[in-house]
């Protein structure tokens, strides 16, 4: 059995932790074998390897809680250890004011189908090939260099819990990034990702880094202002992680989210929709249970612009009165995988709406200057496009996403039929995502005054 | 993996790494531990206790360049394995990697401590961050979240070139964040002072006179705040934290040379500066840009890079000229220089990448008085919260948190968001006057793939820009 090691691991831990008297304990192993190969200047720089097995414990004691990481697990007197170092630590904590258990089994978890393909264990060979495909791709669209990263990541995680839960599950992942370059400032970046190596497409990645990296040579001007904007597949990766993780409960009670005090209160268009959905098959990021040990599900966070939910785990939703809705990380509660309703727009018709517009293929580097009120800004790269008469009229070099969420999601216009599941490796604020393009009324844009 | 049973593994791995015919390779085994307490409003939400040890192994075989990381004692000759094979597998489709020569031997450092911060009773740092939460309680601050953060980090590295470097640093740092809300509105701010050493550098951050004045000062600011001015041409004087976090954004990030070379360009970038840069003039002579990775208790202090070299300080800018890049010896080699210890590696399984340490704007010799005085309109942009800048390091936003009118000489009522949106030649082009009021703050610096945060020190005094423009929204 794949997952037996893991299982007999946690079993000593819980056991470990229970002797010493923990009223609720959670055990969490994954066990991974990760590869990557890193590109620059269209050729490899390293190729990487790792084997590693982590565990993650919450103990509970006398309303305390303490949460435990360690990458340390096969030698029973390194795991003895940690926990009797942690249990020291844990019961010269303050009590909580708010405690409620684990949650009690049993539990039913969702099967979720084409989430682990075996090849992603020893898929070096692969890697390599994807890379040279993804740099070959690019540079026949007319790149002067590519650079890029593929990485995989294949193995089982186990969690077991004092509430009665024992879970396993098996899962790989491939994605890669390519970002095309023409000159310093002529950029394009396409992404693929899967849960098995034959859903990985480097050469449509590649491809359409490099065309956009062509199209970005040519530069017109537009000054900075209010535009209508239509943001692609990797620029919403970024801002759908940011409408989704603001729903986390955690959030609320910090005053970190401009959700505060808007349940049942519109927070964008009817056309905007946003889930929590960790149960699609195939999905990037499906998974069946969440860490305190329950089934996962679907979580509908805006409905037809209405907020309906805020994300919680067992703590956070003991403060709100409303129960979990399995969204528990160890401390704060997060989004699993977020998806965004799709429209009935083409991307071609999205382009024609725009009328004079910009088109914002990508952005990253997302920073709040409040995020109780939701004003933050953004770099926005890799295709920065003016848009007139549906056509690409060249790239607008300067410009700086500035905007508010509630400002975003409540001038969303349009919204695109087609969906891609997406990663990005800047994910400070959110997992990966299922999304269409979006279109938005006037959008602001800044920049440099000098 | 006790810290033993880890150590006594690079011996084995160096052993099994010489059977291959590697030109060269390199063992580090590195154990970071650290525990976390997170309240909320004076409540203790979680106590987190993490422990990462492991060892890794980079190889070089025919240019190609291989990485393979493990924790577990019976996979070492598969990860040494997996190292190598990657190294072949880079040679074949990779560029050639050389690496610098550099002398190496045997060092062992540490940071100084009394009181080991991993051993201080958990019931003495929840009574000092209560102590730090209630001057904001007290002001009736809605949303106060405290993370406090105490690490050690040990490693032993070892290469074929015969270097074996023993580290082991520990750290403390408490993240403070702050909102604000009266009405209809809200304003946050956040501060984070952090060092090397034991338990007892806490003494010297006086957080709480800190936290209370920034509770006033956010009130005040609610209360009295007056749009700031937009899409004219003023003085700006920027306060140490916004300095400190320019000189490490548009200084320390654009002369990391791996940017440079173009190793980042997917994720993190590239930079506006080039090899042939080296020499010319970027800013006025009043800045100087330094990195010091040597500052005893700073947040980001060593002694050896994570590649065995010797670190020293590195002046990026020496009066508005670029003066060095930030190396590590595989671009070192590439640019014909030595390395400078710039190699850093968060944890066991991170191949060790070009990173700043302790970056700051030099002092100068005046006050910060004496800046203001010299101001008849502007503002003083003194704290700031959003941030962010391109990924050429070219063009920035500072957003201002806590800041302030400057009419004749003088501060006048707060202003609200002033936005300082600049390229990084304007920024240090406009700079006049640089003040005596150097201060640091701690900060995780964010780079590479899979990421790696650093701890580093941000460092500036007050900077004066002449007639610099302020945008908006």
């Amino acid at each position: 059995m794949f997952h037996e090691e893991s299982i007999r691991l946690a079993e000593r831990i819980l056991q470990l932790a229970q002797a010493r008297g923990a009223e609720d304990v959670a055990v969490h192993v994954v066990s991974n074998r990760a590869r990557q190969v890193r590109f620059s200047n269209s050729s490899v720089d390293v190729v990487k390897t790792w084997i590693e097995t982590l565990v993650e414990v919450q103990i509970a004691l006398d309303r305390r809680v303490a949460v435990v990481s360690t990458t340390s697990p096969p030698e029973e007197r390194s795991l003895e250890g940690f926990v009797e170092r942690a249990f020291e630590r844990l019961k010269r904590v303050p009590a909580r004011d708010v405690y409620v258990p684990l949650p009690e089994g049993p539990f039913d978890y969702p099967v979720i189908q084409g989430t682990y393909d075996p090849r992603l264990e020893e898929a070096q060979e692969e890697l390599v090939d994807a890379a040279k495909e993804g740099i070959d791709s690019g540079l026949a669209e007319g790149a002067e260099r590519v650079a890029g990263v593929v990485r995989s990541y294949a193995g089982h995680e186990c969690l077991l819990t004092s509430g009665g839960a024992e879970v396993c599950e098996r899962f790989s992942r491939v994605n890669m990034e390519v970002r095309a370059l023409v000159d310093d400032e002529a950029t394009g970046h396409g992404v693929t990702c899967s849960r098995s190596l034959d859903g990985l497409d480097p050469r449509r990645a590649g491809s359409e880094a490099g065309r956009d990296a062509v199209l970005a040579s040519k530069v017109v001007d537009l000054p900075a202002g209010r535009h209508n904007a239509a943001f692609w597949w990797s620029a919403m990766t970024t801002l759908l992680g940011v409408f989704g993780s603001m729903a986390s409960g955690l959030r609320a009670l910090m005053q970190m989210t401009p959700y505060v005090d808007k349940l049942g209160q519109r927070v964008g268009t009817e056309l905007v929709t946003i889930v929590d959905d960790p149960l699609i098959d195939g999905g990037y990021a499906s998974r069946s249970f969440d860490l305190e040990g329950l089934p996962t599900r679907r979580n509908v966070i805006i409905e037809g612009g209405v907020l309906k939910t805020l994300l919680h785990n067992r703590l956070t939703a003991a403060h709100f009165r409303v129960r979990s809705t399995a969204n528990a990380g160890w401390v704060f509660p997060r989004p699993w995988f977020l998806t965004m309703s799709p429209g009935d727009r083409t991307e071609e018709e999205i382009l024609e709406d725009l009328g004079r517009g910009v088109v914002v293929r990508n952005a990253t580097y997302l920073r709040f200057q409040n995020y109780r009120t939701g004003d933050f800004s953004a770099v926005i790269r890799d295709g920065v496009f003016l848009v007139e008469g549906g056509e690409i009229k060249g790239e607008v070099r300067g410009l700086r996403l500035s905007e508010n969420v509630l400002h975003l999601l409540s001038n969303v216009y349009a919204v695109g039929r087609e969906t891609r599941q997406m990663t990005h490796w800047w994910a400070e604020f959110g997992p990966p995502v299922v999304t269409p393009v979006i279109a938005v009324r006037d959008v602001a844009f800044t920049a440099a005054t000098a | 993996m006790e810290l033993d049973s880890l150590l006594s593994l690079v011996d084995r791995a160096q052993e099994m790494a010489r059977r291959y015919d590697a030109t060269y390779f390199e063992v580090r085994a590195q154990l970071d531990v650290s525990d976390g307490l997170f309240m909320r409003n004076g409540v203790v939400e979680a106590f987190s206790l993490d422990s990462t040890s492991g060892i890794s192994v980079r190889m070089l075989v025919n240019g190609g360049l291989g990485f393979a990381s493990t924790n577990r004692p019976d996979s070492l000759s598969s990860m040494i394995e997996e190292a190598y094979k990657n190294a072949l597998a880079a040679s074949k489709v990779g560029k050639k990697v050389a690496l610098s020569r550099e002398s190496f031997g045997r060092a062992e450092f540490s940071s100084p401590y009394r009181a080991d911060p991993m051993e201080v009773p958990v019931d003495e740092k929840v009574e000092y961050m209560k102590s730090i939460d209630s001057p904001a309680a007290e002001r009736g601050i809605a949303a106060r979240v405290l993370w406090l953060l105490s690490s050690r980090s040990v490693v032993h590295f070892v290469n074929s070139e015969g270097a074996e470097v023993k580290g082991d640093v520990r750290r403390v740092t408490l993240m403070v964040r702050l909102t604000h809300i009266s009405g209809a509105g809200a304003t946050q701010e956040f501060t984070q002072p952090g060092g090397s050493g034991g338990w007892e550098i806490v003494d010297g951050w006086r957080l709480d006179e800190k936290v209370a004045y920034l509770s006033d000062s956010m009130k005040e600011r609610l209360e009295k705040g007056v749009p700031a001015p937009r899409g004219v041409k003023v003085d700006v004087i920027v306060g140490p934290q916004v300095a400190g976090l320019i000189a490490h954004e548009s200084t320390g990030h654009p002369y990391e040379a791996d940017r440079i070379l173009g190793r980042e360009a997917a994720q993190a970038g590239e930079s506006f500066v080039k090899p042939y840069m080296l020499g010319q003039r970027i800013g006025s002579p009043a800045v100087t840009v330094i990195d010091d990775p040597t500052i005893p208790g700073s947040y980001g202090f060593y002694l050896y890079d994570h590649e065995g070299v010797r670190a020293r300080p590195r002046a990026l800018m020496r009066e508005g000229l670029i003066n060095e890049f930030l190396h590590n010896r595989e671009t070192a080699a590439e640019m014909g220089v030595s390395s400078n210890a710039a190699a850093r590696a968060n944890r066991f399984d991170r191949e060790p990448i070009v990173r700043m340490a302790n970056t700051y704007i030099a002092p100068g010799d005046v006050s910060v008085e004496e800046l203001i005085e010299g101001v008849s309109e502007g503002v003083y942009l003194k704290r700031f919260m959003e941030w962010n800048i391109d990924d050429r390091r070219y063009n920035q936003r500072y957003v201002g948190s806590e800041a302030y009118a400057i009419r004749g000489g003088r501060l006048a009522e707060p202003v609200l968001n002033p936005v300082l949106e600049v390229t990084t030649p304007a920024f240090y082009s406009s700079v006049d006057a640089v003040a005596k009021d150097l201060e640091f703050e701690a900060a995780t610096c964010g780079k590479g793939d899979p990421g790696q945060g650093v701890p580093v020190w941000t460092g500036g005094p007050s900077v004066r820009l002449r007639g610099v423009g302020l945008g908006g929204t």
